[in-house]
């Protein structure tokens, strides 16, 4: 008995072991009774339920096997569920990459310095991103060669209440043609701080801004202040960077912004903007989703929209110069390939990306996620040119930043904070900010990642 | 001739001699791979640049050399001695007040029973949720409890940002309310091994309260409290999980601790060498305390047998 025992657990752990050592990747021929031998291929992917990214692949997987069984191949998906950097690294480490997965554009340097990306120069000759603007192009380049898809979007306006300024006695039509006198470069930065004080000083809102977390880039590039050279893929410590923290000391002496502006999550923003709260919320497009909830009227999109024209009012964030071009940020979503996509294998994960940015894919991706379809034949979609709001915001593509690629830039920017903290915290001056994020940048930005201007 | 007959040596059965190491093993296999590879891992990443690229490169002392000269150290240092100190202070002081009560003015009674377990339900919570509750009384807007309390009662005409006024103090709090029920079931535990003759003869020679309690309890306490002070002083040392999910080391760095910056160093900015040289040096930090309570409690003296045995 005690052998039998012994000989049984040996035998399932034997197998239970020899089953976790196999990759599972490798393409098998697939057969059956009657029929000519089928190639299967396939292929990892590693992503969150997010959106609608997991139904699209998904979908994909089907348009893409109807198309192959003319070759007599049938592509798998093999679905493994999203996880964080380290966890990336470490399955690196293990030769477990995924054959695609998606990560955050800012991503790919240091990506591709830990080896667990491979380029995708296909991009460059695919039908998909022909007529992608060239921002996107930029995005998805890395020294010299491709290394992502753009999967999805996002645009930055600035949602202001349309209760507040009609406080201010604005009418109708000051209100409505706001977003042309930013695009014209007529209303600045200074003209919507001091409608904030306004409205915070006649008691019309409690809170003057508001920004989603501390995604402050938004205020960086209104000043013109980008902090990276694209051609030495360097941050750059820039005096601009005073400018800003001068308009955050200036801000907060005028009660424009509270001291708490970093911890109110932007899922407490929301009801407090849908109640009239805050006169201006510096978010990003997914903001839309948000205040929809925070109103209750997820499953009543017509009431909402009829509620969001009556109280609320967008528009690109302005230049804090006269006459200077409005922006917009953005933190795009981007498909990767593994470094253990082979040649043989890439034209399939060719494909299936191709097809995850259908156009009609891309819409539903848009309607669940707030997010921006990236392509023109998607904005084409009689779905997107229905909703008022996306649409509308598709012209801010064309000028929508978005975070460096360079592996440092996170330390930079904990830099940049602190220098924002110490003005709200600390009551500092921008001179004393300035001085301390430059410290702090010199000490922790490895000196070949940074350029300093004197 | 020699009559004297040699004693056979009494052979221990090589299955016999191998039976505590086959109990051993398991555990010691976890000690090692969990324990002490990493262990070996983290001192040898420390003398690298090791960084998201995964490709070492050995540095010698650098990263302890960009240790010492980095700004930041000294305040680092200050909010983490400011809240080991007090976070160990408060929870010893309240885990030994609470198991005085329950285990000796109280003992036996039903409420006693409850205050305990109320005591225990921080320590059971799962940290994220024990976090998120924190983070609604000090919410900064008027939704937070704190705050809606004061708005209601006037006292406040604004909602107060209590983690950029006070995040020390209520990470302090936070971490002492969760810790306190371990302290307290150890003392709780000691105080009811003490035999009720003793009580019954202080109380016939005429001993005061006071006097049972600093006579007899604190006196049987000396082992627990070391155990205690020690154990959570390298805990709260090392501690960065409730820091980082309520103020992620914030305002600026006013609550980061040394092990929260190691932690930021090598997860969030990937500098995983740096960061495990910082690590280092908190378990040094650490193996430092420890010696130094060993001393302060005179623990030779006190794993030395009692006379009675000799």
């Amino acid at each position: 008995m005690k052998k039998l025992v012994v000989t049984a657990l040996s035998v399932v752990l034997s197998t239970g072991l020899l089953a976790g050592c196999g990759s599972g990747n490798e393409p098998a021929e697939a057969t059956s009774a009657g029929e000519a031998k089928m190639k299967e291929i396939q292929i990892s992917v590693r992503e969150s339920t997010w959106g609608a990214r997991k139904d699209n692949f998904i979908e994909a997987e089907k348009r893409l096997n109807e198309e192959l069984k003319a070759d007599n191949v049938h592509v798998k998906i093999d679905w493994w569920p999203g996880i964080g950097d380290d966890e990336l690294i470490l399955q690196a480490q293990a030769g477990k990459v995924a054959d695609i997965f998606m990560n955050s554009s800012v991503d790919i340097g240091w990506e591709l310095n830990a080896g667990i990306i491979r380029d995708v120069d296909w991009v460059k000759d695919s039908k998909v991103f022909k007529n992608v603007p060239d921002s996107y192009t930029n995005i998805m380049k890395y020294d010299g060669h491709y290394y992502g898809a753009i999967q999805d979007m996002d645009a930055s306006p600035v949602f202001i209440s349309r209760k507040a300024l009609e406080g201010l006695s604005w009418t109708k039509e000051q209100i409505d043609g706001l977003r042309q006198r930013v695009d014209s470069g007529d209303f600045t930065f200074g003209d919507l701080e001091k409608l904030a004080e306004e409205a915070k000083q006649k008691n019309l809102v409690k809170m003057g801004f508001a920004v989603e977390d501390t995604r402050f880039e938004g205020w960086n590039y209104a000043f013109g202040n980008y902090n990276y050279n694209v051609d030495e893929n360097k941050m750059v410590l820039t005096k601009k960077t005073k400018d800003v923290y001068e308009f955050w000391a200036d801000a907060v002496k005028r009660g424009i912004i509270n001291e708490s502006i970093g911890d109110v999550d932007t899922d407490k923003a929301a009801p407090m903007f849908v109640k009239g709260e805050i006169f201006a919320e510096f978010a990003r497009t997914e903001f839309y989703q948000m205040m929809r909830e925070a109103n209750g009227m997820q499953n009543d999109l017509e009431g909402f929209n009829t509620w969001f024209n009556k109280n609320i009012v967008w528009i690109p964030i302005p230049s804090a110069e006269k006459g200077g071009k409005p922006v917009s940020y953005s933190n795009p979503a981007m498909i990767y390939v593994g470094p253990t996509v082979d040649d043989e294998k890439m034209p399939y994960v060719q494909r299936l990306i191709e097809h995850v940015l259908d156009p009609d894919l891309q819409i539903n991706h848009t309607l669940v996620s707030g997010k921006l379809p990236v392509t023109p034949e998607a904005q084409e979609d009689k779905r997107f040119k229905e909703m008022d709001f996306y649409k509308d915001h598709a012209y801010l593509l064309e000028f929508t930043k978005t975070r460096p690629a360079q592996p440092d830039y996170a330390t930079y920017t904990k830099s940049y904070i602190l220098g924002v903290d110490a003005i709200l915290t600390k009551g500092q001056s921008a001179e004393q900010a300035y001085e301390l994020f430059q410290k702090d940048a010199k000490q922790n930005v490895p000196s070949d990642h940074l350029i300093i201007e004197q | 001739m020699d009559h004297t007959t040699v004693q056979p040596i009494y052979k221990k059965p090589f299955k016999k001699k191998m039976y505590p190491y086959f109990f051993i093993m398991p555990f010691a296999a976890l000690v090692l791979v969990f324990f002490v590879l990493p262990a070996i891992a983290t001192i040898a990443m420390s003398f690298t640049d090791l960084n998201a690229s995964m490709k070492p490169k050995f540095v010698g002392l650098q990263n302890f050399t960009r240790v010492f000269s980095d700004y930041n150290l000294p305040a680092i240092l200050w909010n983490t001695a400011i809240f080991s100190i007090l976070s160990l202070s408060v929870s010893l002081l309240f885990a030994l007040i609470i198991s005085i009560a329950t285990q000796y003015f109280l003992k036996g009674k039903i409420t006693a029973v409850i205050y305990r377990v109320l005591w225990l339900i921080p320590s059971i919570i799962p940290a994220v949720v024990y976090v998120t509750f924190w983070k609604y009384i000090f919410d900064p807007t008027e939704g937070g409890l704190i705050n809606r309390i004061l708005l209601q009662l006037g006292v406040e005409s604004d909602p107060v940002s209590w983690f950029s006024k006070a995040a020390m103090g209520i990470v302090i709090l936070a971490t002492v309310v969760s810790t306190i029920s371990g302290g307290m079931i150890l003392l709780s535990a000691a105080i009811n091994s003490i035999p009720e003759d003793l009580y019954k003869a202080a109380r016939v020679d005429g001993a005061s309260e006071k006097s049972v309690i600093m006579k007899i309890i604190l006196p049987t306490l000396k082992w627990p409290l070391m155990y205690i002070t020690i154990s959570e002083l390298i805990g709260f040392v090392s501690s960065y999980f409730f820091i980082m999910l309520l103020t992620n080391g914030g305002p600026m760095r006013d609550t980061t601790t040394l092990s929260l910056y190691a932690y930021q160093q090598a997860f969030n900015l990937k500098y995983y060498g740096y960061g495990a040289a910082v690590s280092l040096i908190v378990v040094i930090i650490s193996f430092i305390l420890t010696l130094l309570f060993l001393r302060l409690f005179d623990f030779d003296q006190m794993i030395k047998p009692s006379r009675i045995e000799d």
